[in-house]
């Protein structure tokens, strides 16, 4: 080998590491850092209003997301959940009639998800609904969201900050129930 | 009560008891195999195997180490990805997405009929638990059960149908079927229908209704359990042929001749869970029952035996033959049977004292494939009067209707061609029967063969036609596995693959296109409804209870004549055609429309018209018209089958002449050979039909601890005579037929026998089980009591022990006493430093001295007790840990380089205590081998044992593994590094490190992952490589448990609001647990037990899961 292949080499092995730890780089901040997907607001294959629907029209979240009280996952309403109301409610509107052509040919809308956790966390939202955690806690001023974006961070530093502060100091409904906000490992994590 | 004392090794030992030698290996006995004591100094895992690629060079780790960069930069750069959420059009109305449902159904992995509830979770089958309400399991579940829901999601099940071995569309298969069923229905007697015992009321008439298109046609029923003999002895004896109910539970003296009622025999799971109840010791004092257990070959049941007696398989029948006559002589009655003078006549008689002094309060087995036998086992529980309290014949198991072989001559009828069309639903007679090679011969030369099997397996490669049917969580049926009591079994997932269900082949072969759930619905309104206590109730609500509780309990069907009918149940005594049936009423038209296609909906949508356990019944309202149009039967509803009036049991009479002409049956002949050959099945495996699941092959054999393949099992002393250690390979030989498998040397096995497992060497069982382990069908060919020779062939092979990996560094984590001594001191074979610690008279400090912190726990404190009486060690908590906690099967070769995953292991101790009074403690050579030669048994569960002082959380460098307020030891798996410190310090030696990447690639790739990944559980992670992970106590039980109870407005948990999953399943009810702080709770009570021990408590880690006191119904052997 010849001396300058002897530092070449290392140097042109340095370069491509260089440029693929810069690449790497790309996003980090926005998107793998913990807590990171914060903002997040991918655009939905149907321009759905929770601002229209739960802010000015007044339904109840629970009405559409009605695994909260009941499950972990709050669940995204069925088509025909849906169609409950735009069988006759504003059919002319293009965004309805993809509704209506989904549900005549049977197949289901494939919403963007917002929220993502990773798989080693379990939420269970069923739990915080039933304690009174009103769904804006976690999920901001959603009834003024004319498109849906990840408000809180949730990272496991923030939930397990208002796990302190609620046993810090309760609030005045449960305060004599001695309910115990856990911080144990085993509480999100299985 | 606290449990940290400062260690004192004198009071770690009883005084009143001699000691007691504990061994787990024959070799540590012997001091011969330096490889265990070697392998003990690598904490976890072994060291690499030279040539298994494990090795790697240092220019191969820079060159990985480099790709691994490149690879981050390439991969890592990406947003992240976008993923979906998909909901449903319509939602099925019982289901909420990340709730589970359950749904009453059958367990079909063996014939015992056990009720089962089925976890769905959206629309998946995920885990398999006996029903709390049916009688025959009562909320158990054996291994078999609990893995069966994997078979589901076996990649190698047949995917569609077959036509001479290439793919085929149903209606080409429909064709030929028609072509071969028009020229049967003119000539049926050259058609024989093979199938497993058929018990269901609706299953019945459809096999008679397809049958009665073919006058002549032969039924056969075949299984390879042999319950044929029961079922014969009883046709003498009470002219009914039958297998009756065996009532443990009413029994205080159970003698047992070679019957592994607790492992592999009709019924285990309700066997055990009649069984166990006896086997505490009371607070009253109230002795327990007594279990002996004669056998050649240690068995599960053996091993729990209170006297087991080593003897050779050819003297069983002259044993029970003696004991049938000394009983005679002392109750007075004339048997007339021969009274043959055997070796054992002490204990003959002492058995004798025994069993007259409890008269109705005995039960007496056996498991002898021998008719003479089994009369003579009918003879002496007639005479000690035990018909009608621990025998119940009314009962009769409809699992086990099979027929003694050759199956009326049926082979002999294939290969002389006078039947020459054959269909054979479930059975596999090329690989389970003793003369396989002659029905693959048979099979050859009928003209016309048709499989209907879940897989291509040795019976269905030698057919013509292969159907591929449904798995039973995919169909519709139903099944009597007692008389009296008729289960549900119903679908849970539309079907996976391109196959039917073999219920409505056979309607729609019958003129029925209707299927089997319309059929089934009406015939259950016309045969099943009339025998409920309620006739007048409606039809549909009778339905949708039956099918929401899984089963219906009826008056039983007469079992001797049907009024006005052929004798419905009894077998004929000839070898004949089974049940001749009346001509039809009518010719059903023959099938000419190609059967409708089942519509392609996605898994995951739930079959329509099913009703979960805690689901709202339909509301009917029960008007005329309702109840007829709900039910109305397509077609015509004359039954060929079953009758209408249903009239009682008769009482029966003995007939002890009949009895004493089969008993005087020559004796079976002894073949030519050195040494008796004992054939038997594996809990997990049974007789092979459960090969292709992993989740069995690597469940350890409860008594030998080894996993994936058979071997021959030698006792050691035959060994040491003979030369062969453990792993030699040895050739098993009589006559032509012999096989090659290393040898076990196995404690309580009979000098003059050897042992081999049936159910391995498939061909054709899948890629998982193809190839484990070596058939001895073979020699089950062979008459009468087969003799072989045995021979060193040189080499070695080893054997997969999950057992003697996880060393206690000699420390006894058993203790263990007798009744007398029991009732002398509830504190027996308990240490006394146990016994201080729970001294109420002792203050708290005394108790309490450690150096750590202790923990509070103001809410629960969640704790386990196992008791070591009850546990039988049958592993069906192993499994059902494995599928509740997405644990994964790591194959043969990781088993041997002790890296198998099980959180929950049983470990199995041989003691002996008679020739250990002064004998050195740590010696060791072939004088020792004496204690193994009929050892005692203790099976001990050993899981993560939630130490309140944990040796793990301290050497733990990134708090991956914490205490909760709640006394769980918590294993953070994302924050693990897998340094593998708390491995190497737990001193219980429960913990388990992720070696490879399990959930993307596992079991050498013979597992289809995508299918498999069908059955996980969603509530679980999987763990990924360089990972630890352990038993979580179930915490994902624990928090939805507390979710429910939010909801439900019980803001504390108590008993019964849920349970873990190896608590749930147990048959013998071993396992307690439940929250410490409430005084009220059973595992409370049961830590207050004077028998309540500590695993190790001397090394003061104050574990959370406590052991009972192994207490046995014997006197102390002496030396």
């Amino acid at each position: 080998m010849n001396p300058q292949m002897a530092v070449a080499r290392p140097l042109l092995m340095l370069a491509v590491l260089i440029a693929a730890l810069t690449l790497n780089g790309c996003d980090y901040t926005d998107f793998n850092a913990p807590g990171g997907q914060k903002g997040y607001r991918p655009l939905q294959p149907v321009s759905y209003s929770h601002k229209l629907h739960a802010g000015d029209l007044q339904i109840d979240c629970k009405y559409c997301h009605f695994g909260a009280e009941k499950s972990r996952k709050a669940g995204i309403p069925p088509l025909s959940v849906c169609m409950n109301c735009h069988k006759t409610v504003r059919t002319d509107s293009p965004q309805v009639q993809k509704l209506a052509a989904a549900y005549a040919a049977g197949q289901p809308i494939e919403w963007i998800r917002v929220h993502n956790l990773p798989d080693f966390v379990v939420f269970d939202h069923s739990r915080h609904v039933n304690r009174g955690v009103a769904c804006q806690t976690c999920h901001g001023p959603i009834q003024e969201m004319t498109e849906v974006r990840q408000y809180s961070s949730l990272a496991m530093g923030w939930c397990v900050n208002c796990h302190r502060q609620y046993n810090a100091n309760p609030p005045e409904l449960l305060r004599d129930k001695h309910i115990h906000a856990s911080t144990d490992c085993t509480g999100c994590h299985e | 009560m606290d449990r940290n004392r400062p260690l004192d090794p004198e009071a770690l030992v009883p005084a009143a008891q001699a000691p007691v030698r504990r061994f787990q290996r024959v070799e540590e006995l012997l001091g011969a195999d330096p490889g265990i004591e070697a392998a003990r100094d690598w904490e976890i895992g072994a060291p690499p195997v030279a040539g298994d690629g494990s090795e790697v060079a240092r220019r191969d780790f820079l060159k990985v180490l480099g790709g691994t960069f490149a690879a981050i930069g390439a991969t890592a750069c990406g947003r992240l990805p976008v993923r979906k959420a998909m909901p449903y059009v319509h939602k099925p109305e019982e289901l909420t997405p990340g709730k589970a449902v359950w749904y009453a159904t059958t367990c079909r992995a063996c014939p015992a009929g056990c009720g089962v509830l089925v976890k769905s979770r959206d629309g998946r089958p995920i885990k398999v638990e006996g029903n709390p309400e049916h009688p025959l399991s009562l909320g158990s579940a054996c291994a078999r059960g609990q893995a069966s829901v994997l078979a589901l999601y076996d990649g190698d099940r047949m995917r569609g149908p077959l036509s001479a071995g290439k793919p085929a569309t149903w209606d080409q298969l429909q064709a030929d079927i028609d072509k071969a069923f028009a020229g049967l229905r003119k000539d049926g007697a050259k058609l024989a229908l093979v199938t497993p015992s058929i018990s269901g009321p609706a299953t019945r008439e459809v096999v008679a209704r397809f049958l009665a298109q073919f006058p002549g046609a032969r039924h056969v029923m075949y299984d390879g359990h042999g319950a044929g003999a029961i079922a014969e002895a009883h046709a003498a004896s009470h002219g009914i042929a039958a297998v009756p109910s065996y009532r443990f539970d009413k029994a205080e003296v159970v003698l047992s001749f070679d019957a592994d009622f607790l492992g592999t025999w009709l019924q285990p799971v309700t066997f055990t869970r009649r069984w166990a109840p006896g086997r505490k010791p009371g607070k009253s004092k109230v002795a327990m029952s007594r279990h002996i257990q004669v056998e050649s070959q240690l068995s599960l049941t053996g091993s729990n035996a209170d006297e087991r007696l080593r003897i050779l398989p050819s003297e069983q029948r002259s044993l029970v033959l003696a004991l049938a006559d000394r009983i005679a002589r002392k109750t007075g009655a004339a048997s007339g049977a021969p009274a043959p003078k055997t070796p054992h006549d002490a204990q003959l008689d002492a058995w004798t004292e025994l069993l007259i002094g409890k008269r109705g309060k005995s039960l007496v087995l056996a498991g002898s494939r021998d008719a003479a036998t089994q009369a003579a086992v009918n003879l002496i529980n007639e005479l000690l009067g035990n018909y009608a309290t621990t025998v119940d014949l009314a009962a009769k198991l409809g699992g086990y209707q099979a027929q003694q072989m050759p199956l009326g001559g049926l082979v002999a009828d294939l290969k002389s061609g006078a039947v020459d069309s054959i269909v054979l639903w479930d059975v596999n007679p090329v690989h389970d029967a003793p003369d396989a090679a002659e029905w693959a011969a048979g099979l050859a030369k009928a003209s016309f063969s048709l499989a209907l099997t879940t897989r291509l397996d040795e019976t269905a490669r030698k057919c013509k036609l292969a159907a591929a049917i449904h798995h039973p969580l995919e169909a519709w049926g139903d099944s009597e596995p007692v008389a009296g009591l008729v289960n549900v079994q119903q679908p849970l997932i539309q079907p996976l693959f391109d196959t039917r269900a073999a219920e409505d082949l056979l309607l729609a072969w019958s003129g029925d296109k209707s299927g089997m759930l319309a059929f089934q619905q009406a015939w259950w309104r016309r045969a099943v409804l009339p025998r409920t206590q309620d006739v007048t109730q409606d039809a549909q609500t009778f339905w949708d209870t039956a099918v929401r509780d899984g089963f219906v309990e009826v008056r039983r069907v007469g079992t001797r004549r049907a009024v006005g009918g052929p004798a419905e149940e009894a077998l004929p005594r000839a070898p004949a055609p089974m049940v001749p049936l009346p001509p039809p009423p009518a010719p059903p038209a023959p099938v000419q429309a190609p059967l409708a296609p089942p519509s392609r909906v996605p898994a995951s949508v739930p079959v329509p018209g099913l009703i979960p356990v805690d689901g709202q019944l339909p509301v009917t309202v029960p008007t005329e018209h309702t109840a007829t149009a709900a039910v109305a039967l397509p077609g015509e509803v004359t039954p060929v089958l079953a009758p209408i009036a249903w009239p009682a049991p008769e009482p029966t009479r003995f007939d002890i002449g009949a009895t004493a002409r089969l008993m005087a049956q020559p004796a079976p002949p002894v073949g030519q050979g050195s040494y008796e050959l004992v054939l038997y099945q594996k809990v997990g495996l049974g007789n092979g039909e459960h090969a292709n699941n992993p989740l069995l092959q690597e469940l350890p054999d409860p008594i030998s601890k080894a996993t994936w393949g058979n071997y021959v099992a030698i006792s050691p002393a035959t060994a040491h005579k003979l030369g062969v250690a453990s792993s030699d390979l040895v050739q098993v030989s009589a006559g032509s037929v012999s096989v090659t498998l290393p040898a076990l040397l196995q404690p309580g096995l009979h000098d003059g026998a050897v042992a081999l497992a049936l159910g391995y060497g498939r061909a054709a069982a899948g890629r998982i089980g193809d190839g484990v382990g070596k058939s001895a069908s073979g020699f089950a060919a062979l008459p009468g009591i087969v003799k072989v020779e045995v021979k060193k062939v040189g080499g070695q092979e080893p054997i997969a022990f999950s057992q003697t990996h996880h060393s206690y560094e000699h420390r006894d984590c058993v203790k263990e006493t007798t009744l007398d001594a029991w009732q002398k001191d509830p504190h027996a074979g308990n240490a006394k430093l146990d016994q201080v610690l729970h001294d109420p008279n002792l203050p708290d400090a005394r108790k309490t001295r450690s150096i750590w912190s202790r923990h509070q726990y103001p809410g629960y404190k969640w704790g386990m007790a196992i008791d070591l009486n009850s546990c039988t060690g049958c592993g069906a908590c192993i499994i059902a840990c494995n599928v509740e906690n997405n644990i994964p099967v790591v194959g043969k070769h990781e088993v041997l380089v002790r890296r198998e995953m099980h959180w929950l292991r049983i470990d199995r101790y041989f003691s002996e205590r008679k020739a250990v009074k002064g004998y050195d403690w740590d010696a060791t050579g072939p004088d020792l081998l004496a204690l193994a030669d009929n050892p005692e048994v203790v099976h001990q569960p050993m899981l993560c044992q939630h130490c309140d002082n944990a040796s793990c959380e301290t050497v733990c460098p990134v708090l991956a593994t914490v205490h909760t307020s709640e006394g769980l030891n918590a294993q953070v798996y994302n924050r693990c590094i897998g340094t593998r410190y708390c491995a190497n310090n737990c001193p219980y030696k429960v913990r388990r490190f992720n070696w490879f990447n399990y959930p993307t690639g596992d079991m050498e790739g013979k597992q289809d992952l995508d299918l498999v990944a069908l059955a996980l559980n969603p509530d679980i992670n999987k763990r990924s490589r360089g990972v630890m992970e352990k038993c979580s106590f179930c915490v994902q039980r624990i928090q939805e448990a507390k979710s429910d109870g939010i909801r439900n407005g019980k803001e504390t948990l108590s008993d019964g609001d849920f349970q873990t999953a190896c608590q749930q399943t147990c048959p013998a009810q071993a396992i307690v647990f439940g929250n410490m702080n409430d005084a009220n709770s059973a595992v409370k009570k049961a830590y207050d037990d004077p028998r309540n021990y500590s695993a190790l408590v001397e090394i003061g880690t104050q574990p959370a899961v406590t052991y009972m006191t192994k207490v046995r119904n014997a006197a102390r052997r002496e030396g």
